[in-house]
């Protein structure tokens, strides 16, 4: 299970729109009530870390990524995130996908992703699904760690 | 097309067509053999040694100068194999072997310059000076003569008859190297049309991998957003839906079911073969189904297969029965004989469903309306085709029939 501090934000990274949507509507469905951060690039994402990493690592509590996208993928990006001293162990990355390959899961796990999900079709299956990866624990304990 | 190189030359092709001489007629099935000459693929092609070895013994066993293969084809005599002479081919019109081909014996001419036919030959006025000729003719089983294994001399002379019978078994091997070098031709183009289409196969099943790929990505993503959107319009307006949305909605699921179907169907393979009760099969197919369904089961028996592949095939009638039929009545019998294994699944449905081979056939769809993609029963057949099997349909009244059979004897 991978744990939600409530109210830290959470990243998502896509560069489709419509699934960034969706994903943060059903976040909101599910009891989180995170703020949001969206990128659209991985590279946007990883100039975001890079920004954030001095003083050990970003306030965030999770990152969602997206597998499939143009440019940097989501597996490209995971590696690079990984390599960083910053971000080697300390936040939790989740890959996204519309694929539900073995081989995709087993990947992103090797690159060192906490968990895996397959985008799901309707919005039941994804409250499900969230279910069964997340608990959302107690409250950030001060706003600057 | 004169060549003086060798130990004879050849210089008077140029009279070739001088009509002085007398020329052999043409055999009466001129036309057959040069068909059976040229399918041979033998003419104008390169120095073989099989051939000359066969022309070297000859020389050897006949003490001539000159021995060759001559074929007679329609203008001229070419040579596969020639021993003492420069030329390729020489006009037909002064080829010995045109008289020879006319008769299944050993043509012998003993001295041509004292042969009405052949003494004004230029070939016998000038160089090469033929005097002696003996010619066996190259008799195909059939009959056909394409040519002869000759022998020349420049002086006359007569065979024994050892040297006569050695001619003819020697000119009997030619026959038998032409046709095989044939067989083994038409062999090695059979083999390179069987590889190209090999090849074709492969690159149609990866064409079709890769639309299964597509297919399964490349749609499913933008139907996923459909319904995730259909899904959050349906949740915010929850007193005021707007019944299209539900519509949009039902129809991308229909689609993504399709779509999905579409995939298994295509990347169907047997995986890992066990020996499984029949019973226990349909017990998991009961339980991966998620369908509320108590199906009776009657007899058991053992049959080597893929359980995940066949358990998705039960799943598939399971899922029919429920849509179609009425899943209460749905009944599995398993029966035995010493060759196979048959799982008869049997439903009572509404409607009687006029049933033949096409049943089996990917979209094609028994029922009108409904929500099937007409997929289940082409998977359910591919599944009993990679076992060796096979599923057929029944439809007597209005009780609904699949039989599926499994040999008892699976190929290695």
């Amino acid at each position: 299970m991978i744990a939600i501090t409530s109210g830290a934000p959470i990243a998502l990274v896509d560069d489709d729109d419509v699934d960034r949507m969706i994903i943060r509507r059903v976040m909101e469905r599910s009891g989180a009530d995170n703020p949001v951060v969206e990128f659209s690039t991985a590279a946007s994402f990883i100039e975001y870390l890079d920004q954030h990493s001095t003083g050990g690592g970003t306030d965030l509590s999770i990152a969602l990524m997206d597998i499939n996208m143009p440019g940097m993928t989501g597996l490209e990006a995971l590696t690079q995130i990984r390599a960083r001293p910053a971000y080697a162990t300390s936040l939790q990355i989740v890959m996204l996908s519309t694929s539900d390959a073995e081989h995709d899961r087993q990947r992103s796990i090797d690159l060192g992703a906490d968990a895996y999900l397959t985008k799901q079709s309707g919005v039941s299956n994804y409250l499900e699904a969230f279910a069964r990866t997340f608990t959302i624990s107690g409250q950030v304990e001060s706003a600057e760690g | 097309m004169v060549r003086c190189a060798g130990d004879i030359a050849i210089t008077s092709l140029r009279t070739a067509n001088d009509p002085s001489h007398m020329t052999p007629k043409l055999p009466h099935n001129e036309h057959d053999r040069l068909a059976q000459l040229h399918a041979l693929d033998i003419l104008d092609t390169g120095q073989e040694e099989v051939f000359d070895r066969i022309t070297r013994l000859a020389a050897h066993i006949v003490e001539a100068p000159i021995v060759l293969i001559s074929l007679i084809d329609e203008h001229r005599q070419w040579f596969k194999s020639r021993i003492g002479l420069a030329a390729e081919e020489t006009h037909r019109d002064v080829a010995f072997c045109g008289y020879a081909i006319l008769d299944d014996e050993v043509f012998v001419v003993p001295d041509a310059s004292e042969d009405p036919r052949f003494a004004d030959n230029p070939l016998v006025t000038g160089a090469p000076d033929i005097r002696f000729y003996a010619g066996a003719p190259l008799i195909l089983s059939d009959g056909v003569r394409l040519g002869t294994l000759c022998a020349i001399d420049t002086k006359p002379r007569q065979l024994t008859d050892d040297q006569l019978t050695a001619l003819r078994d020697l000119a009997a091997v030619v026959i038998d190297e032409l046709v095989l070098r044939q067989s083994l031709q038409s062999l090695a183009e059979t083999n390179r049309l069987l590889q190209e289409q090999t090849t074709q196969l492969q690159q149609t099943g990866q064409a079709l991998e890769q639309f299964a790929h597509m297919a399964s990505h490349d749609l499913r993503a933008p139907l996923k957003k459909i319904i995730n959107l259909a899904d959050l319009a349906l949740l915010d307006a929850a007193d005021h839906v707007p019944e299209e949305i539900s519509m949009i909605r039902g129809a991308a699921v229909e689609l993504e079911e399709l779509v999905l179907g579409y995939r298994r169907l295509a990347s169907l393979e047997h995986g890992v073969a066990s020996v499984m009760n029949v019973s226990s099969i349909i017990e998991r197919a009961v339980e991966s189904s998620g369908l509320d369904i108590a199906p009776v089961v009657r007899g058991d028996a053992t049959v080597v297969c893929d359980p995940t592949l066949v358990t998705q095939a039960l799943v598939n009638l399971l899922d029919n029965a429920a849509k179609y039929g009425n899943g209460s009545h749905l009944a599995f019998e398993t029966t035995e004989t010493l060759d196979d294994v048959t799982l008869t699944a049997t439903n009572t449905v509404e409607v009687p469903v006029d049933v033949d081979d096409s049943v089996f056939s990917p979209f094609r769809r028994l029922t009108t309306g409904g929500d099937g993609t007409g997929l289940g029963l082409a998977i359910v057949k591919r599944v009993m085709q990679l076992h060796d099997g096979s599923a057929t349909a029944d439809c007597s009244d209005k009780t609904f029939s699949i039989a599926l059979t499994f040999p008892k004897q699976v190929g290695e």
